[in-house]
């Protein structure tokens, strides 16, 4: 049985052309669900929205920066605030109404059940 | 199950993709979505500094507090980290670290940290002389 998860892109109307940045990700697949890390540092627990419309699985999160007014920049690798957005396209039925997700750490661990239906089968052989 | 990675589509602007397929199921497998990060190497920081500290914002997502070092020798602070993921064949461990030279005095002993959401950062609060001061026109 062939199960997959696509990471897609959506297009967007102009108005809502926000400089998004990608997430670094992980999935793992285990016997009943597929687990997504997404990697969020400075989204606090309550920063991220997921949402899943027919196949799309969305992830959006805006970084809390700790960076205060008064703080002169010196160096800079990372913007002080981001705006995350992942989509995965899932090619795999899952069922929605099992999906969890935490956030610890500033990564979020999203849990996909898969659907029964979907489930891998034994066929007794008579 | 495994995944495996094609070749990126074309990228928009604000997206990109990838696609991951499955091929069997029941055998634990993982897909970095950017290699080499958030696994080993460095710990991508910001400096700021203001009248009275130095201020190291630092990219940890994933480890807690008691998986993070600091020090502070010479001039030079370390910021390491590991963590482990997943137990026997699938554990999976991670290291990083990053050192800068801080070039001005800090009071070594007054040096503070704080972690939050994945994001840490380090106080080093200036020298007495060092510290900006007022100076009123007689």
């Amino acid at each position: 049985m062939n199960h997959t998860l696509s990471e897609t892109a959506r297009p967007l109307a102009n108005a809502d052309r926000i400089q998004y940045r990608k997430p670094q990700y992980e999935v793992t697949s285990g016997e009943h669900d597929y687990e997504v890390r997404v990697y969020l540092p400075g989204v606090a627990r309550d920063g991220a929205t997921v949402t899943l419309e027919g196949e799309m699985l969305t992830i959006e999160a805006t970084t809390t920066s700790p960076t205060q007014a008064a703080w002169q920049r010196i160096h800079e690798e990372f913007a002080p605030q981001i705006t995350y957005r992942l989509a995965l396209q899932l090619n795999v039925r899952v069922d929605a109404a099992g999906i969890t997700a935490r956030s610890e750490h500033g990564v979020l661990h999203v849990t996909l059940p898969v659907a029964e239906a979907a489930k891998p089968r034994k066929i007794a052989i008579n | 199950m495994k995944l495996i990675k094609y070749e990126p589509m074309p990228m928009t602007p604000w997206a990109d993709l990838d696609r991951l397929f499955g091929t069997t199921l029941g055998e634990l497998s993982r897909w970095a979505g950017f290699p080499g990060w958030p696994g080993e190497g460095d710990i991508r920081v910001n400096v700021y500094q203001d009248a009275a500290a130095y201020h190291v914002v630092a990219e940890l997502p994933g480890y807690s507090r008691d998986q993070i070092g600091l020090e502070l020798e010479n001039a030079v602070l370390t910021i390491r980290a590991e963590r482990t993921q997943g137990e026997g064949d699938n554990a999976r461990t991670w290291r990083v670290s990053r050192s800068l030279t801080i070039d001005e005095a800090v009071q070594a002993d007054a040096v503070t940290a704080k972690l939050e959401h994945g994001l840490l950062t380090v106080t080093l609060p200036k020298a007495e002389d060092r510290k900006a001061r007022q100076i009123t026109v007689g």
